[in-house]
């Protein structure tokens, strides 16, 4: 089991490392502006250009550059190009907006997956059941950016019911952070509702044909304590991997367009302006950030799953 | 082989109606947008770049500007001309809808096929080989996989949109559409690659294999017809739902601007420049993200007739849920 | 400068024809002092300012506040229109003495001026300033390096090292500069921000964080980037002609989305906006708020630029042709009315202003000739000719573009749209290798002097990167003139000269201008909307003019 673990963690270093080498490429080999150039401003000379150049080590080989980098972004000390603020202090302000909006849509829609996915699996086959799986499909076909913009014009702009997007501290106004953040977190949470939704149901139909659940049932037990004490208990497991993995994901990039559309300035949105300026050292870190919380997530449910299966550990 | 479990699953396909009817609506969608033309110069009399700033049409008798002097497009007039309304250019919205559903259409379905076929041979000659070409095409889909989907989509689309690509022979402009195709495509190949792998791995050990070996018959040529005619199952599962997947990070990355570039319309740039006036021409938005919606829910139900019909247990899922 | 809101290069700035919308009469210069004093206020900017430092700050975002941080030796009269044009005496006790040859201007500190957190203001201090703004690379050097010894400083790469050109005496508080060739704008280079004094003791660093003490109506207490800075009143300071300021203390705070900032204004929770409301709530504030809220012109000039370098636009029929199709009618759509035509380069407010009329193309306000102007690109076989149009994302900028590249169609020619980031766009379009053919470019006074206009046409500055000669415009008569008139100390006296160089480029259609964009100022309710509301033609919204009710 150790040397699983040892295994899989260095291989998490691994895939870090060349996400961190392809970002790096992407910004660098492929051509686009001369960054001292870009941060130079208005008419400088030819002079001041190399000066920014060196200052900043622009003229080093690709290699170099990249350890630098690497080395200010690990550290904490990288800067941003054109801002010129501190990176790491620009993610750790956007970091609570973007964990306030993923955690508060991650129990949105785990509640709302695992109801409608349990309503579904009771009614299998009817035509409540269909409606609900309509319904979900409908959930997931849904474009985030599409459907915040339009809640947040109708019940936020027109009808005056949420804010019309942006983001108050918890720290500041606990009932203001809360209700800034009902919109955001339904929108992101309809897609993943339709999926959990799906994936729970066909998950309790498997595990209502289990023997132990026949035997249960045998037992004399009442059918919404099986359903609740033996077949959702077990039904759940596929789901709350699936929920860590996800989690992961929302957090490293995934509610980027929510944060866009609403205005929240996480982490994600941090990111996607950084892109648009090409504006490597946040690129890279933002970049390395959502990649550890991905890594990071899916080593920690293999290694569950090890944990649990032997067998798993050989391949 | 395999002729009969398909014939099955076609049975079982053509009983589920309402697949079918959402089959059916994608069919239809895609026929609108090759009859984009047939619209703009019979209906509408516009080209989809036509525009119109200054113009003046007839409503109710009267002349009225299609862009007010504060620069407010008119709305839908459902008639032939302007039948969705105007956009900031005065240009006509049911237009440019056929004409985005084309660019759309065109870069989901495209993107879809190239990440089917790099997904393909990659799972093939992973599961196939085994030892090290297993772990460099595991570790590739494993760096890919860790990328969040839109940052490396937004990446590549703004580092591509200044300078284009050059590899070789292969020429990609700026601002050409195959930039697209191509971005998405790599995004989403390890979703694909993984469980056909896996699906090769299996069949490897298997006794007609064995077979082909025992006969002669050299690595490529059992990939080509043992290994591959048993993964079309799989591939067609995933082919309608890899298609909605597309179009919806086309989309995505259009919202964000490093897809389609303007006047070239798509659904996600249309979006994008239409939520800037909810308030005075909400239907600048609302219209392309109902296509965009439909398009999706049609791909989305269709694909789960299709993988209730081929394969029940396929890890094949709807919602682009990285996204 | 190159403009667009958020970017570095970038400076919304004012008008100065007194077109003044609903608020001709207050521009009495004293006013300030009428306005009920105290309280504090919340506004909101779209972005970050690029520096809250005087000698990196370069945009409007930053102009706004500082200019009232950061006394610089001259300044403008706060009034508005024409009248803010006028140089007055800020830090200095008066304008400086020019030689006769026009290269040394000597002018004397105010005796007992202080710094906002009580330090005495040095001679020697200016001297500092103009080190930093040389020294920290800013977008502003340009303008000092026509002092004498400037260039051999740089070189040095020794912040503490002596600018040869500058003799501070602190005892008596002269200041001498030496010039290597006459500046007729050098004046005005004295009145930017970037010579806003600050203490010979701050660092050479971008000191965004803490911003310096300075000489001003306000103090800056509270900087937290990307979220917002304080200002608040500064006691006792007292220069003649520069008010006060009526409230004690303005927040700004930056909030990305202007659709936000309007709806936050409407609401009260924010005071001021610095944006203009989105095109979308334009219309609903121009009816329901109109008392508080105005559109005025600004001192800048919308062009297309057409390379002369590449074809077609090498030939001059091509260029008339864009000139004759243009409808600035259609133009000012997209800009949600706010934009006044012209066909002027040199923008109404700036001496060397002559409206051309009739404009050699057409009405500027009428529709354009495009039959006529496909004739042009018929006769000059360049039908067909492929164009790259090239656009930044900022608001309207990409309609903009979908209007030009149909037009260019329309008139013949087979054009494309590329739109590139607003942050890296006028770097892209500046650079040779980018070989781009035509596209937008908007232009913002510096200062308000001919010259900043007419560098974007002098063939003298064209450079393989960061180039701001778009169009390649490479004239010998203009590029002497130019020389020759920005040697000249009174711009005003040469206005006839410097309009005469514009008719030429005009008539040659070096540019393709269509107008100068309009800004807003847009209130909250508690706000004194009426007495209260000074805006710049340089600067801007006047933030020590305004008072609540």
């Amino acid at each position: 089991m150790t040397g699983f673990v040892v295994r899989r963690l260095a291989q998490m270093v691994v895939v870090l490392f060349a996400v961190s080498v392809l970002t790096f490429a992407i910004f660098n080999v492929i051509p686009n502006g001369d960054p001292a150039a870009r941060m130079a401003g208005k008419s400088p000379t030819e002079s001041q250009i190399e000066a920014i150049r060196a200052e900043w080590g622009f003229d080093e080989p690709l290699p170099v550059q990249y350890v630098r980098t690497m080395e200010q972004v690990l550290g904490g000390s990288a800067i941003s190009y054109f801002t010129q603020l501190n990176v790491r202090e620009e993610i750790l302000r956007g970091l609570p907006r973007t964990l306030s909006l993923a955690i508060g849509a991650a129990i949105l829609w785990m509640a709302f997956g695992v109801a409608l996915g349990l309503l579904g699996a009771m009614r299998a086959g009817r035509a409540s059941d269909r409606l609900i799986t309509f319904v979900a499909l409908v959930g997931v076909s849904l474009p985030v950016f599409w459907l915040g913009a339009l809640l947040s014009h109708y019940l936020g702009f027109k009808a005056g019911w949420f804010p019309n997007g942006g983001y108050v501290p918890l720290t500041e106004d606990p009932l203001g952070w809360a209700y800034h953040l009902v919109l955001p977190c339904a929108t992101l949470a309809v897609l993943f509702i339709g999926f959990y939704s799906r994936v729970l149901r066909s998950s309790v139909l498997d595990t209502m044909g289990e023997d132990y659940v026949r035997t249960a049932r045998a037992k004399g037990l009442g059918e919404r304590q099986v359903l609740l004490r033996h077949v959702l208990r077990n039904s759940l497991i596929p789901i709350v991997t699936l929920w860590g993995l996800d989690f992961g994901a929302v957090v490293a990039g995934g509610a980027i367009l929510t944060e866009v559309v609403f205005d929240l300035q996480g982490v994600g949105q941090y990111a996607a302006e950084s892109v648009g300026q090409l504006d490597v050292p946040p690129v890279l870190a933002v970049t390395l950030f959502g990649a550890f919380f991905i890594v990071v997530a899916n080593t920690i449910v293999d290694i569950a799953y090890a944990a649990l299966d032997p067998r798993i550990r050989v391949t | 082989m395999g002729q009969s479990p398909w014939r099955l699953a076609l049975r079982r396909l053509r009983r589920d109606r309402v697949a079918l009817v959402f089959g059916a609506l994608f069919v239809v969608l895609v026929l609108a947008a090759l009859a984009a033309p047939l619209w703009a110069s019979a209906v509408a009399d516009r080209a989809p770049d036509r525009t119109n700033e200054t113009g003046k049409i007839e409503v109710d008798g009267r002349q009225v500007d299609v862009v007010s002097l504060d620069g407010v497009p008119i709305g839908p007039q459902w008639r032939g001309e302007y039948f969705l309304g105007a956009d900031a250019n005065g240009r006509d919205v049911m237009v440019r809808l056929l004409y985005g559903a084309r660019n759309s259409l065109l870069i989901g379905l495209a993107a879809a096929l190239l990440t089917a076929l790099l997904a393909t041979m990659v799972g093939l000659v992973a599961g196939y080989f085994g030892g090290w070409v297993d772990a460099v095409a595991r570790s590739t889909l494993d760096v890919i996989w860790a990328f969040p989907v839109i940052l490396l989509g937004v990446a590549l689309g703004t580092a591509l949109a200044v300078g284009g690509l050059r590899i070789g022979p292969l020429e990609l402009e700026a601002g050409s559409m195959a930039i697209s195709i191509v971005v998405i495509a790599v995004v989403y190949v390890p979703y694909m690659a993984r469980p056909i792998r896996g699906e090769v791995l299996a069949l490897r050990e298997r006794e007609f294999v064995e077979a082909a070996h025992a006969q002669g018959a050299g690595p490529l040529r059992t990939m080509a017809s043992e290994l591959l005619p048993n993964l079309t199952s799989t591939i067609v599962v995933f082919a309608p739902l890899m298609v909605a997947n597309a179009v919806l990070l086309e989309a995505a990355l259009s919202f964000l601007g490093v897809g389609v570039v303007p006047p070239d319309p798509s659904w996600g740039n249309m979006i994008d420049s239409g939520v800037e006036s909810m308030i005075t021409a909400p239907h600048l938005a609302i219209a392309p993200g109902l296509m965009l919606v439909l398009t999706v829910l049609a791909l989305n139900v269709f694909g789960d007739g299709v993988r209730d019909a081929f394969d029940p247990r396929s890890s094949a899922a709807w919602g682009t849920r990285r996204l | 400068m190159t403009a667009t809101r958020s970017s570095l290069t970038a400076l919304a700035l004012v008008l100065a024809a007194a077109i003044g919308v609903g608020c001709g009469s207050d521009s009495d210069g004293d006013q300030a002092s009428s306005g009920k004093q105290g309280g504090s206020i919340t506004i909101a900017q779209g972005s970050q300012p690029d520096a809250l430092d005087p000698a990196l700050a370069y945009t409007s975002n930053s102009w706004e506040p500082l200019w009232l941080v950061y006394t610089p030796p001259l300044t403008y009269r706060r009034a508005e229109g024409v009248e803010g044009a006028e140089l007055i005496p800020g830090a200095a006790e008066a304008l400086p003495e020019v030689s006769a040859d026009g290269k040394t201007y000597s002018f004397k500190i105010r005796k007992g001026l202080r710094y906002s957190d009580g330090t005495p203001v040095k001679a020697s201090d200016f001297e500092h300033a103009v080190k930093r703004v040389l020294s920290l690379e800013s977008g502003g050097s340009y303008l000092f390096e026509g002092i004498d010894g400037a260039t051999e400083y740089v070189e040095a790469g020794e912040p503490n090292g002596d600018i040869a050109g500058i003799e501070a005496d602190d005892r008596t508080g002269e200041v001498t500069v030496r010039l290597t060739a006459p500046d007729g704008s050098f004046n005005n280079v004295l009145a930017t921000t970037f010579a806003g004094l600050v203490p010979s003791s701050t660092p050479f660093e971008n000191q965004t964080k803490t911003p310096p003490p300075g000489v001003g109506p306000y103090e800056i207490t509270v900087s937290t980037p990307n979220r917002q800075f304080v200002m608040e009143k500064v006691e006792g300071f007292d220069i003649p002609d520069i008010p006060t300021g009526n409230v004690d203390k303005i927040t700004t705070k930056i909030v990305k989305s202007a659709s936000r900032q309007a709806q936050d204004v409407i609401d009260g929770r924010l005071d001021y906006m610095q944006d203009a409301p989105p095109t979308d709530l334009t219309a609903e504030i121009k009816v329901r708020y109109s008392d508080r809220y105005k559109e005025w012109p600004t001192l800048s000039s919308n062009y297309f630029f057409l390379n002369q370098s590449l074809p077609p636009f090498d030939d001059q029929r091509v260029r008339e042709a864009v000139n004759v199709a243009l409808d600035s009618t259609a133009l000012a759509r997209l800009f949600a009315g706010r934009l006044a035509p012209s066909c002027n380069l040199i923008p109404p407010g700036i001496p060397g202003h002559a409206e051309l009329d009739p404009c050699p193309f057409g009405d500027p306000n009428g529709p354009g000739d495009l039959a006529r102007a496909k004739q042009l690109v018929e006769q000059a076989g360049a039908a067909g000719e492929q164009v790259t149009v090239y656009a930044n994302n900022d608001t309207n900028r990409p309609q903009i573009g979908e209007y030009y590249t149909a037009l260019l169609n329309d008139i013949g020619l087979d054009a494309e749209l590329r739109v590139i980031d607003g942050a890296v766009y006028f770097n892209t379009i500046g650079k040779e290798s980018t070989k781009a053919q035509t596209g937008l470019a908007s232009w913002y006074a510096d200062f308000p002097h001919p010259a900043s206009f007419m560098q974007q046409i002098d063939g003298t500055t064209i450079q393989p990167t960061n180039n701001t000669n778009f169009g390649y415009v490479d004239d010998p008569q203009i590029n002497r003139g130019v020389a020759e008139l920005s040697q000249e100390p009174n711009a005003t006296a040469v206005a006839d000269r410097w309009a005469e160089l514009e008719r030429r480029a005009i008539e040659k259609s070096y540019v393709a201008p269509y107008g100068s964009e309009e800004l807003t100022t847009f209130l909250s309710e508690r706000m004194d909307a009426e007495n209260c509301s000074l805006v710049h033609p340089l600067y801007g919204n006047d933030y020590s003019s305004f008072c609540l009710k």
